[in-house]
Order: C-alpha cells, then sequence, then structure tokens
C-alpha cells in the first residue's frame, strides 16, 4: 500500500512539473490560454496563471456553447506513455487518462489516446480485474471518442480484453465479423492478428482441458485444425506484409508460441530467430533475445 | 543505372542572371547583352547562348566591353549548362573563372558547374578534383552535398565501386542531406555490384523502416530483390529473406509513388505560381516529379512484382525445409496467376509442401486447382499420383482408389501409372476390401511386367487373399513368389505369409515345417518373434509341448509384446501340466519384468489360481498383498484395481471376508499414516468394492470419501467413474436442494476430471452422458447436446448410443429443429448397438415428424417398417397401425386405412391395447366403401 502510495504521488509530481499549455478560442476570436482542468456538460474549466505573482492559479470556467475550438497543447507526459505502455506505468497513466476522460468526446483531445496506452498496459497485467478495468475503458472510448482511427483501437483493445478474460468465442465471433467486412489493409493485417490470438487462446484452452490429448483421436484433430489455422494467420502479416514490421513480429511471436505449445521448440526458436535477424528494431525483438537466451525446455 | 539514378542531380538549379530591366537599346553592345539576358530570364537558352556568344565575336575584344565580360561569361556558362551543352559550358565556366570579378556567389556556382559539366562529359577523374576544388574552396556552400553526392557518382562511371561505396556511406550518414535516399540506392547499388552482399544486407535493414523517403524507393526494392536472389543462390535463406522482406507490396509501391507525384505536382503548381519562386526548390521538384513518374513507368513493366517477390520468398523457405511457409506463399497467389510454367512448377511445390506438413485437404485442393489449370501439364500424372497419396492418407480411400484409377486409364503409359495402380490396390487393403486388394494386386504383374512393383503386388496380393481368408489361394501364390522372382527381396516375408495361411488352415503340420524352414533361412526376419510364437502355437495343437515351451522360451525379451505373449502361452501349458511351481516361478519373473503391465493382475491371478490348486489360498493372498504393497501407490500400475478384485475373491465365507475388510482398513490406515494417496483412494474404493452387495449404503459413504482424496491425474478412471456415480445417487436421495446441487455439481467435477485426465476411459459415454443430464436437469440443452454429439463422436460403441439419439432428436424437436431430429432418428436406426424397441420408437417418431409436416404419405412407410420389422414392441406396433391409419384416412386412400384399422382391431397380439379398441371406433365410422372397389 505504501508503495502504491509512493507511485501514485510520484506520478502527481511528475504531472504536475510537466504541465500542458491547452487553448481556448472563443466564437468571437478570443482566446484563453491554460490548462484545462475539468469539465461537465455545461463548461469547460481552465486553470490559469495567476495574474499576480506569487498567488495561486485561479480555474474559470468556460461556456461550452460560447466555445469554438479548443487547442490541446502538446503533453509530453502523454508521449512518455504511449511510446513505452509498461505495466510500471500504470498509476502514471491512469492518473492521464482520468485528467483528460472529461474530453473524450471533444474533437482533436487526446484523451483516447491516453485511454488506449492505459488500457494496453492494464492488458498487461496478470490480473482478471485489471482485464475487466481494461474491457470497459475500451468499450467506452470506443462508442465516445471523435476520432474514428482511435474508435478502431478501441475496439481491437476490446477484442484482446475478451481474449485475455478468455471469453474467446466471443471475441472470435467479433473478429471474424470484422475481417469478413474490412477491406483496409492495416486493419486486415490487426484481424488477422487478433483471429490467431483467438485461435491460439482456443488452443491454450483445449490442451489445458484435455492434457492428454494425444490419446484423444478427435481432440488431436481439433489440435491439429487449431494449430493449423493459429499458424496460418499468425503468419500472414509476416508473408504478405513483411515490410508492416511490428504486426509482422507479432505475427511470428504468436507463431512461435502456437510452437511452443506443439511442443515443436525448434521451430519455435526459428521463428524467434526471424524476429531478431529481420526485425530487430520491433516490441518482440526484445523478448525473442530473451526466449533464445533460454535453456529450452527438456522433452 | 547509377548514371541514371544521379542525372537528376546534375540538373543543378541554376539562378537566372540579368543586369538591367530597362527597355534594350536596338544595336548596340548593351542591347544585345539585354536581349540575352531576356531570353536567359525566359528560359529561351539556346538564345541567350547565341547572344552571349554574338556578343563576345562581336565586342568581346573591345576595350569598352571589358565591365560586360564577367557577367556575360557567366550567364553563357549558366545558359550553356541550362542547354545541356556541357562540352561547352567547361570552357565558358573557365573563361568566366579566369576573368575573376564576380561575386562570392557566382565563384562558388561556376566552380561547382565546372565539376558537373566534367563529369557529364566523361572526365570523370578531372570532375572529381573539380569537385573536391569547389568544396574545398566553398565548404560552407549549400552544394557541398550535391557535390559529393557527384563525386561518389564519378567513381561508380570509373568503376571504382567499392570507393563510392565508402563515399556515400559519409552522405547517407548525414541525417540532414536531402541526398540520403539517393545515395542508400547508390550505394546499394555499389555494394551489390562489388560482392559485398552483407553489407548491403544491413544497409537494407538499416534504410528498409525508412525507405518511403527514398525517392527512388522501386529502385532500391528492386536492388533488394536482386540482393535475396543472390543470397539464394548462395544458399543463404535467411539472409535472402532479410533482403527480400524489405520489399513492399507492389499495389502499396504504386499507391506511395502515385501520391508522391501528386504531391510534388502541386508542390511544383505552388511553386510556379509563387510571384519569386525558389529555383533550387523548384529544379528539386521537377526531379522528384520526373524520377518518380520514371519509377511509375518500369513499375507498370513489371506486371509480376509482387509474385517474383513471392516465388523467392518461398523458395527461401523451401530450402530451409519450412514447408508451411513456403506453400501459404504460394497458394493464393497461384490461384490468381494466369497459367505459366512458372506457375505451374510453383503449383507442384506448393503441393508438395502441403504433403510435407501433412496438410492433406490443402494438398488435394491445390491438386485439384493444378488440374483444372494445367490439363496439359506434363506433371499431371504427378500430380494425380500425389493428389491420390493426399486422399489415401486423409483416409478419403474411395476418392483415392478414383484418382488412382483415373490416373492408370488417362496416362497408361507414364511412371506413375504402375505406381498408381499399386496404390489402388494397396487403399482398397487399407479400407479393408481385400477381395479388390487381390484382384488388382494379382492383375499387376500381366499389365506391368518387369516392373519394380511387381514382387511387392505379388506378396501383398497373398496376403490380401489371406487377409480375406481364401488360404489356399494365398498360398498358391506367395509359395510362386520366390520363382517368379529369385532375385527378390519379399522372399522372407512371403515365406513367413505362407506358414501364416498354412497356420489359419488349422494344418499345424504344415505349418510347423515351414514356420522352422522360414527361421532357419531368415533367422534375422523381421516376423522372426511373431513365427515364433505360431511356431509355438503348431506344436502344441500337435501336442509337441516340450518343444513348444522350448519355442516360447526362446522367443527374445526385447521382441515386446510377443515376449510378454509367449510367457502367458507358457503359463497356460504349466497349468495344464498342473506344474504350479513352474507357473508361479514363470508368473513372478514376468511381474518383476513388466511391473506396469495391465496383464500383471493377470498374471497374479494365475499366481493364485496355482497355489489354490495346490490348496494355499493363504499364500495366493499373501502373494497379491505383496503385489498391492509394492505397486498399490504407484499411479502408472494401472492394474492395481484389478488385484483388489482378485484379492477379494480369494476370500471365501463370511468370517474370511470379514479379515478381508480387516486388512483392508489397515491397509488404509497405514497408507494414510505414510501419506500415499494413491493407494489411500485405492484402498478406500477396495474396501467399498468390498461391501458393495452386503452394505450399499456403506460402499457408497466408503466411495464418496475416496471421491474427496482422489486426485483426477493420479486416480483410474474406474475408481472416479464409481466416485462420481456415488454422489450422484447421494444427490437424488438428498432432500435438501442446497445439498442435493452440491453433490452434484461434485460429480460433474469429477466426471469432468475423469474426461480431462482419461480420454480413453471404458467409461467416457457414461460420464459424458451424466453431465449431459445435469445440464438438461438445469435446463441448459445446447451443453446437453454438445455431450451428446460428443458421445457419438468419441464413443460410438457406446451401449448409450440409443438413448443419446433418441434424446438427442427429441430436443431438437422441441427446439424446432425438425431436420436435424430426423438426422439423429436416421442416425439411430443406421446404428449396430441399438435396441429394436429404440428403433421401433424412433421409426413412430419419423413418421409423427412427417404427419406434422403434413407428409402423410411419407409418414406411412415408417409406420409399416414398425409392424413388419419390429413386431415385439406390441405398443409401439399397435400406434404405428393407428397412425398408419390415420395417414391413409388422410390421403384419403380408405381402403388402405379399413384394411389398417382391421389388422390392428383383429389382432389377438394387440387385442388388450387401448389402440385396438380405437381402431375399431374408427373402422366404425369409416364410410362404406362403394361395391367394387378393392
Amino acid at each position: 500500500m505504501k508503495h502504491h502510495i509512493g507511485t501514485t504521488l510520484a506520478a502527481v509530481l511528475m504531472l504536475s512539473i510537466v504541465s500542458a499549455q491547452d487553448t481556448i478560442e472563443y466564437l468571437d476570436g478570443n482566446n484563453r490560454t491554460g490548462r484545462l482542468a475539468g469539465a461537465d456538460d455545461k463548461v469547460f474549466k481552465l486553470r490559469i496563471p495567476a495574474p499576480v505573482a506569487g498567488q495561486q492559479a485561479a480555474v474559470i470556467s468556460i461556456n461550452r456553447n460560447e466555445v469554438e475550438k479548443i487547442i490541446f497543447g502538446p503533453d509530453p507526459d502523454l508521449e512518455t506513455v504511449i511510446n513505452d505502455p509498461v505495466i510500471g506505468r500504470t498509476a502514471f497513466a491512469r492518473l492521464l487518462w482520468q485528467r483528460l476522460e472529461p474530453f473524450l468526446s471533444v474533437p482533436e483531445s487526446p484523451t483516447a489516446k491516453a485511454g488506449l496506452a492505459y488500457g494496453d498496459i492494464l492488458l498487461l497485467s496478470a490480473d482478471a480485474n485489471r482485464h475487466n478495468e481494461a474491457l470497459d475503458l475500451f468499450r467506452r472510448i470506443e462508442t465516445e471518442a471523435w476520432n474514428e482511427q482511435d474508435r478502431g483501437r478501441a475496439l481491437r483493445g476490446r477484442l484482446q480484453a475478451l481474449l485475455c478474460l478468455g471469453r474467446v468465442d466471443e471475441a472470435s465471433r467479433e473478429v471474424e465479423e470484422m475481417a469478413a467486412r474490412t477491406e483496409d489493409p492495416e486493419l486486415l493485417l490487426e484481424t488477422k492478428l487478433l483471429l490467431a490470438e483467438t485461435r491460439l487462446a482456443a488452443l491454450r484452452a483445449l490442451l489445458g482441458a484435455n492434457p492428454r490429448w494425444s490419446e484423444d483421436p478427435p481432440v488431436q484433430a481439433e489440435r491439429k485444425r487449431l494449430l493449423n489455422e493459429t499458424l496460418d494467420l499468425a503468419l500472414y502479416p509476416f508473408l504478405f506484409h513483411g515490410t508492416s514490421r511490428e504486426q509482422a513480429a507479432k505475427g511470428l511471436w504468436l507463431a512461435r508460441e502456437a510452437h511452443l505449445l506443439a511442443g515443436d521448440t525448434d521451430t519455435a526458436r526459428d521463428v524467434a530467430t526471424d524476429i531478431i535477424v529481420i526485425y530487430p528494431q520491433t516490441r518482440h525483438a526484445g523478448p525473442a533475445r530473451e526466449a533464445l537466451q533460454e535453456k529450452p525446455p527438456e522433452s | 543505372m547509377a548514371v541514371s539514378i544521379a542525372l537528376a542531380a546534375l540538373t543543378a538549379p541554376l539562378p537566372a542572371q540579368n543586369n538591367s530591366d530597362s527597355a534594350p537599346e536596338a544595336g548596340t553592345a548593351r542591347d544585345v547583352i539585354i536581349q540575352a539576358d531576356k531570353a536567359y530570364k525566359e528560359m529561351r537558352y539556346d538564345e541567350a547562348v547565341a547572344g552571349y556568344e554574338g556578343f563576345l565575336r562581336d565586342f568581346g575584344s573591345a576595350k569598352e566591353a571589358a565591365p560586360d565580360l564577367p557577367h556575360v561569361r557567366y550567364n553563357l556558362a549558366a545558359a550553356l549548362m541550362q542547354t545541356q551543352n556541357f562540352e561547352a559550358a567547361i570552357e565558358a565556366v573557365e573563361e568566366a573563372q579566369k576573368l575573376g570579378k564576380l561575386t562570392p556567389e557566382k565563384q562558388e556556382n561556376l566552380a561547382f558547374w565546372l565539376g558537373v559539366a566534367l563529369l557529364q562529359t566523361g572526365h570523370n577523374t578531372e570532375a572529381r578534383e573539380a569537385l573536391g576544388g569547389f568544396t574545398a574552396q566553398f565548404p560552407g556552400s549549400r552544394r557541398v552535398g550535391d557535390a559529393a553526392l557527384l563525386s561518389a557518382t564519378a567513381l561508380i562511371v570509373e568503376g571504382k565501386k567499392k570507393e563510392a561505396a565508402t563515399a556515400l556511406e559519409v552522405i547517407r550518414g548525414n541525417e540532414q542531406s536531402p541526398h540520403r535516399g539517393r545515395a542508400a540506392v547508390l550505394e546499394l547499388h555499389s555494394l551489390v555490384e562489388t560482392g559485398q552482399d552483407e553489407v548491403a544486407l544491413e544497409l537494407i535493414a538499416e534504410e528498409a523502416p525508412r525507405q518511403d523517403r527514398i525517392t527512388q524507393i522501386a529502385t532500391f526494392q528492386t536492388l533488394a530483390m536482386a540482393l535475396g536472389e543472390k543470397f539464394l543462390e548462395q544458399g543463404k535463406p535467411r539472409e535472402a529473406i532479410r533482403a527480400l522482406q524489405a520489399i513492399w507490396p507492389r499495389e502499396r509501391l504504386t499507391a506511395h509513388q502515385q501520391r508522391r507525384l501528386e504531391d510534388t505536382k502541386a508542390r511544383l503548381e505552388d511553386l510556379d505560381a509563387a510571384p519569386a519562386p525558389d529555383i533550387f526548390e523548384r529544379a528539386q521538384a521537377r526531379q522528384v516529379a520526373r524520377e518518380t513518374a520514371e519509377e511509375l513507368k518500369n513499375l507498370e513493366k513489371i506486371p509480376s512484382f509482387d509474385a517474383s517477390v513471392r516465388f523467392r520468398l518461398a523458395s527461401a523457405f523451401h530450402q530451409q525445409d519450412r514447408f508451411r511457409e513456403c506453400a501459404l506463399l504460394l497458394d493464393d497467389m497461384l490461384r490468381e496467376m494466369d497459367p505459366d510454367p512458372v506457375v505451374e512448377q510453383a503449383s507442384l511445390t506448393t503441393l508438395q509442401s502441403w504433403m510435407a506438413i501433412e496438410r492433406y485437404d490443402k494438398a488435394i485442393e491445390t491438386a485439384l486447382l493444378f488440374t483444372g489449370r494445367f490439363p496439359q501439364s506434363k506433371q499431371l500424372p504427378l500430380v494425380l499420383y500425389l493428389q491420390g497419396m493426399s486422399q489415401q492418407q486423409a483416409g478419403d480411400h474411395d476418392s483415392a482408389v478414383e484418382t488412382f484409377r483415373g490416373l492408370v486409364e488417362k496416362f497408361p503409359d507414364t511412371d506413375q501409372a504402375p505406381r498408381a495402380f499399386f496404390m489402388q490396390g494397396f487403399t482398397q487393403l487399407l479400407a479393408e476390401r481385400n477381395d479388390e486388394a487381390a484382384e488388382l494386386f494379382g492383375q499387376l504383374p500381366a499389365k506391368y511386367p518387369d516392373h519394380e512393383l511387381g514382387e511387392p503386388a505379388a506378396y501383398w496380393h497373398g496376403s490380401a487373399l489371406a487377409f480375406a481368408k481364401k488360404f489356399p489361394e494365398a498360398r498358391e501364390v506367395l509359395a510362386a513368389l520366390p520363382g517368379t522372382y529369385p532375385k527378390g527381396v519379399l522372399h522372407g516375408p512371403a515365406a513367413f505369409r505362407h506358414a501364416y495361411a498354412a497356420q489359419s488352415m488349422r494344418d499345424y503340420e504344415t505349418a510347423e515345417k515351414e514356420l522352422k524352414a522360414y527361421l532357419k533361412d531368415y533367422p534375422d526376419g523381421a516376423e522372426n518373434a511373431e513365427a515364433r510364437i505360431l511356431l509355438g502355437d503348431a506344436l502344441l495343437a500337435q501336442a509337441k509341448s516340450d518343444e513348444g515351451k522350448e519355442v516360447y522360451t526362446g522367443i527374445p525379451a526385447d521382441s515386446g509384446r510377443f515376449h510378454e505373449d509367449a510367457q502367458f502361452k507358457l503359463a497356460k501349458v504349466l497349468k495344464l501340466e498342473e506344474d504350479h511351481e513352474g507357473l508361479r516361478r514363470l508368473m513372478r519373473e514376468f511381474l518383476a519384468r513388466y511391473p506396469n503391465s495391465p496383464r500383471s493382475a493377470e498374471a497374479l491371478f494365475l499366481i493364485g489360481t496355482a497355489w489354490r490348486q495346490e490348496d494355499q489360498p493363504d499364500k495366493a493372498k499373501a502373494e497379491y498383498w505383496a503385489a498391492i504393497k509394492k505397486f498399490g501407490n504407484d499411479p502408472t500400475a494401472y492394474a492395481v484395481e484389478d488385484l483388489f478384485l482378485g484379492l477379494g475373491r480369494l476370500y471365501k465365507g463370511d468370517a474370511e471376508k470379514l479379515d478381508h475388510l480387516a486388512e483392508l482398513r489397515a491397509l488404509r490406515t497405514q497408507a494414510e499414516q505414510e501419506k500415499q494417496q494413491v493407494l489411500t483412494v485405492r484402498t478406500i474404493w477396495a474396501l467399498a468394492q468390498a461391501v458393495k452387495k452386503s452394505d450399499p449404503a456403506l460402499s457408497q459413504a466408503l466411495l464418496r470419501e475416496a471421491s474427496v482424496l482422489a486426485d483426477a491425474p493420479t486416480t483410474t478412471s474406474a475408481v472416479l467413474a464409481d466416485c462420481a456415480e456415488a454422489q450422484m445417487l447421494e444427490a437424488a436421495e438428498q432432500t435438501d436442494p442446497a445439498e442435493a446441487s452440491r453433490r452434484r455439481e461434485l460429480a460433474s467435477d469429477l466426471y469432468r476430471d475423469m474426461l480431462k485426465w482419461h480420454p480413453r476411459a471404458p467409461q467416457k459415454d457414461k460420464a459424458l452422458g451424466a453431465l449431459a443430464k445435469m445440464a438438461l436437469e438445469q435446463n441448459d440443452t445446447q451443453t446437453a447436446l454438445d455431450y451428446y454429439a460428443r458421445i457419438e463422436r468419441d464413443t460410438p460403441w457406446s451401449p448409450l448410443m440409443g438413448d443419446v439419439l433418441m434424446t438427442r432428436a427429441r430436443l431438437e424437436v422441441d427446439g424446432g429443429r425438425l431436420d436435424e431430429a430426423v438426422d439423429s432418428y436416421t442416425r439411430l436406426l443406421a446404428a449396430e448397438n441399438v435396441s429394436g424397441k429404440l428403433k421401433a420408437q424412433a421409426l413412430l417418431a419419423l413418421g409423427e415428424l412427417e404427419m406434422q409436416r403434413n407428409q402423410p404419405a411419407k409418414a406411412i412407410p415408417y409406420y409399416q417398417r414398425i409392424y413388419i420389422l419390429y413386431g415385439k414392441w406390441r405398443e409401439t406396433v399397435a400406434k404405428a397401425y393407428l397412425r398408419s391409419g390415420d395417414a391413409f384416412e388422410q390421403i384419403n386412400d380408405l381402403e388402405a386405412a379399413r384394411k389398417t384399422y382391421e389388422e390392428l382391431g383383429n389382432s389377438e397380439d394387440l387385442a388388450s391395447l387401448p389402440e385396438a379398441e380405437s381402431a375399431r371406433e374408427k373402422l366404425k365410422k369409416l364410410p362404406v366403401a362403394p361395391e367394387g372397389s378393392s
């Protein structure tokens, strides 16, 4: 608990030190600069510097119907979290999200990006409560974010959360529908990877439920089917869109996991080597390097 | 190529020069200069050149012209550069430089142009010197980067590509340089040309993530493809993949360059519209537009760009035996590409790759695609052969036979024809159609004389006849084999199979003789151990027990199940000979050698029997107890439960049975104290079995106790199933609903654990049935249907099958899924392990379904089948008669209805059933048939 408070305080301090400057432009052409401090249905709240040095900053309310637009200032805190969404930044990411939350549907606001980064971090946890929190968060962004691209990202995040929660069938159904209707090549890659994840999750569940699958021919056949589907889908970005580096590397990483589940450690190593050699700058290169240094499990 | 890449950079931006905007004065030297300047400004460079040259010719030597000379010479050089008259430009530049008196900016331009012009005229060394001089003289010039690039280009043109690569690397290393993209392309070119492939690969890896900034991105990617090709030729597939993975799909590349072209054109328009355009920027934009348009044109000329990349990538994976990647890469493409020899070969590779990873469904699909797209291909027989093999491996024997047959018919003279003919027979054998197989194998030698498959065909011909129990014919074929194929390799197996057939005919004398001959002639034959078993059997059948025993004893221990079999055959002989001590010794040896054998209980039973024969049951018990104590806690000793049961049978009479219980309780206590979990559960279970008849309630209580302690992975399925059943019984007897629910949950967990850890459990069907029933009790129909489907899939042998299908069909009817219900009833009728009673009920249900669908004519045959085939089931028969009569009435066949009711009403057998009375009532209500009707 002490540690938690410490982390939160550190995050608050960090936020307060590196604050962004936002500008509200009025319909009449005037504008005010400060730091957005909140909003409700009727007003935006802006913290403005004190007119006299040494006095406290004031928070003013500005009617929404008087506002032409808001120019959100650059936010180094947010950049940090987006560029390196690690579990150690959970509290910090939560604070960022909470600060920006009232602006989720305001055009040009970076709120959804803060929420997406926070959701991604929540999914890194092994705790189902956090996965549920991520699910709700993604769902909210998916419906309320002003930016279509962010809404799409939130949809994929929500599906990831479902997978983490073991709701594989639910996720699979939705991804299948998504894959069937998408024409966007980038989104197609994402859906292929999501589908691969759903198949991998199903495979993992199958093997968990059938530890002696090799004695059970119908389970053997199902295992083979899921393994093939996982690999076909996971390898798709690597084989057909090899220059989409992050997706290709992620697919290879999924393929590695599938090979490991199948007990094929040699091929898993081959695939990890592909990541290191072909995609050394991607997010999965580090884990792949670590994986190759691990001693292979004894057969 | 290097020159073309660099050419763009040579059209360096040239500023328009004019001294005056005032109106020209006709005829004077000033006039000439003004006209020339005007022409220059308006980009009529040839006119400008003519003007300046005219001035120099007419007034150049005049003293008065001296002040104008620097301007004229400078502008002449600039205009010549613009007209790309580089030879003349060199002279003009040098003349201008000699004059001096120019601004530093003009001196800088002249120095630069000299380098450019020298390079353009093939004076590469001089060009490099000039450009070097320029850089030294104007280190702060914005053209220093241009000069460096041009120097490197000169090196390339001179053939000094290694030096060029080094120079270009420096340019590429400058993140701010506008030429870094171009330098990357030229450096890559130089590296590839000079065989520095590994360095080239590193360059690709470094630049690929930001290659969208390279103007000549298509050239960059074409070079990457060439490098990939090189690596493939060098047998370096992973390096090839690295190079090839940098290449974008053509669509993305074209779209990217198209976008770049549009953006550049828009920028150019903006620049042209600006009041004072930046000439340097404009020239650069023009250059980008030209290069991009050129790349797009080149891309258009390579329609198979993606295919080329994919083929190479597929080859790289193929070289690494990564058949999945290879097949995936090629598979899609083959459907889309026009058929040509490359696609044809690639299709075959795809097919073979799918087979290599046992994706037979995909292999078959590819083969069919190949056949459709390349009907005239020379590879077609091979493809058909592989298709047949894939179908065979996928278990689709009928299709495999058809494919092989088709191949033989269509391509009788190919290498594949005899193989397909052979495989046709072999597939029939796999499908257990032995007669058909024998016929095909028998035809092969005549159809394909002297073929290498002749001998295998003869061997399988004989074997197939033996499998078909045509032993004399089999012997005849097998006996002829060595004579027909004197140099063959199957003489040994044929001799064994020949003797086997004699044994099967109970001709033990012949079998003995032939088996001995086989063992003598082929001491290392694969069938050696099996032959010894057969020989032992043949000898014993002729009462040659000593010799038989000797043969069994001689079977080596490393021959697996044959050795195990031999021990029990020997035991049988010893038992018959009443050699009790010998029998015990043999079985003890067996137990020591095979402690985890499922037959260890049988061995102990034989030991116990031997003791009982000698009237020493206590010693038998002692042997059992010793074995139980030794193996009781070993979860892999699967026969321990059987040992407990066998032991129990040794205790006779009430007193002994009480002793047995006491001993079991003591063992349980000991096991619990020693924390022998597996033995504890087994002992509790054994106690439950021991009191099952005498005290069923205690037995159930013990099983419930065991169920709490049982760890599914180390507990046998029999114990888990008994425990689950005990919990179910307890749940049924509970008056407290909460407790009943808890018991059912426990039972459910036990059954699910049993299924999880013992997938081959003989109790699997019962467990699935119980789980389905529990799901139905909770109104979870879908889960119940899933469990029923698993019973059908996993345990088709189950005696529960009839009930399962019946319940399933009823659930489907309730759910309005009538077609599925019809399927379920139909499967029930086809099943062998379903009682006649259930089949009759299924027929009745099918009839009812047709009646519900208002199809009485279709319902009638179902009803009729009941009273024709299932007369034993009176209630169902009576109902079928009555409903059949109804159906006839509905189709207005009143005579048939009358007859049906009469049969039911007059049947003595059915007279006591209410339907008989109903039939009589219906008869009364039927209208009287008109006279003459039949």
